[in-house]
């Protein structure tokens, strides 16, 4: 839900008031924009396009154990001012291994977790699962569950950790910022071990313009 | 004066907001913690997108984005999804951004392995808002295995504050913050973002 009061930008500040006090409709429009502007800085982290390179699950025998797929390599997601995540809306293209049927899943996940969050028995809230897939065409996959994924304030907590920049340009002295580590996921399961691998033909994730 | 990005973005009350009442500093210190999130926190130049091209040994091959950065940053970070071609053994693709900088050499694992993203930070030389091209040279080194490069990603690293002196970071003293600089800030913002 959107935390802006009129749920849009507000004309009507385009000129600087005076530098002592303004009035309360100058304060109310600007704390109103500047929300506005928040709720929809949401940025798109993954989107390659489907059908033009398919990931190959990871080689190995067959289990019917959940493999990863894909990961978007380590991005930094926008935060809530309650801690949680911005959600992220995903969408995953593919096709299963056989007409018996593959399951995919995608979801966000602090750097180190993904092992236990994409295949947990259970599906967590950072996590979204397709039905069965039997088509063995590539193609983006609507039957996701759900389309959001998101971090709780737990989660991130647990994850936030200091990296390494610069604060200046051609600055040689490191300085240290807060940051939430997250890879965005993409694994598979066949429903028959023996069956040929699943294939990922695309994945899209962006974060949701809202909060 | 150096003014502190947030690692999440604040909350302006607005029932502290009431016709006829002057709004209290805490109404004022949110919103311009707020808009010092909304210009340090970096934006997602390029989202992890498909390039899917296999390089050769002792071969380069420069990617080139047209980009409109947010102006505040000062430092981007590349993430390529690449695998080299040897089952095992792996490869080694030397990276530059911009290109024609030094090359840096980093590991890609072989075809068997899981995949690790390469990282690659690019600290810059100066801030710009400019619709601008961006580049990044990835060198396969000769004798090794050729690599197929996935996908590319890039985006803006978070600054942990903003010069005020630099006309770029909103006070954020309770006694100090003003509407004057919260909307300038804002404005600002929308320039940049929207423009």
């Amino acid at each position: 839900m959107a935390t802006s009061e009129h749920l849009a930008f507000v004309a009507g500040n385009d000129s600087v008031p005076g530098d002592l006090s303004g009035d309360t409709s100058t304060i109310s429009d600007a704390v109103n924009n500047l929300m506005h502007l928040s709720d929809s800085a949401g940025r798109v982290i993954v989107c390659t396009a489907d059908g033009a390179v398919a990931y190959p699950k990871k080689s190995g025998a067959n289990t019917g154990a959940w493999l990863p797929v894909f990961s978007s390599g380590v991005f930094y997601p926008l935060l809530r001012d309650d801690g949680s995540a911005y959600p992220i809306r995903v969408r995953i293209g593919g096709r299963a291994g056989s007409a018996t049927g593959s399951v995919f899943r995608i979801g966000v996940c602090p750097v180190g977790t993904a092992d236990f969050s994409m295949s947990a028995a259970a599906i967590l809230p950072n996590v979204v699962q397709t039905a069965t897939i039997t088509s063995t065409t590539p193609a983006w996959l609507t039957t996701l569950l759900s389309t959001l994924v998101t971090l709780t304030a737990g989660q991130v907590g647990a994850a936030l950790t200091e990296v390494s920049t610069y604060d200046a340009v051609s600055s040689t002295t490191p300085v240290g910022v807060l940051v939430c580590p997250c890879t965005i996921e993409v694994w598979t399961k066949d429903l028959v071990p023996a069956d040929d691998t699943p294939i990922v033909s695309g994945v899209y994730a962006a974060e949701y313009v809202g909060t | 004066m150096s003014q502190p990005v947030g690692y999440k973005r604040s909350r302006p009350r607005y029932e502290d907001v009431s016709l006829g009442v002057a709004a209290r500093s805490r109404t004022h210190l949110p919103a311009a913690e707020l808009a010092n999130w909304l210009r340090g926190v970096g934006s997602v130049l390029v989202p992890a997108s498909n390039v899917s091209i296999t390089i050769a040994a002792g071969t380069t091959k420069t990617l080139r984005y047209r980009v409109k950065p947010i102006g505040t940053a000062v430092v981007r970070v590349w993430v390529i999804y690449a695998r080299a071609s040897a089952v095992t053994g792996a490869s080694s693709l030397s990276v530059a951004a911009p290109t024609g900088a030094t090359l840096t050499a980093r590991g890609v694992v072989g075809t068997t392995e899981a995949t690790r993203a390469v990282t690659f930070v690019e600290p810059l030389t100066a801030k710009s808002a400019a619709e601008q091209e961006i580049s990044i040279d990835l060198r396969v080194v000769a004798g090794g295995a050729s690599v197929l490069v996935q996908n590319v990603m890039c985006y803006e690293m978070p600054r942990r504050e903003l010069l005020r002196s630099a006309g770029r970071g909103a006070h954020v003293k309770h006694n100090r913050v003003g509407v004057k600089e919260i909307v300038r800030f804002g404005l600002a913002i929308i320039n940049e973002r929207l423009v």
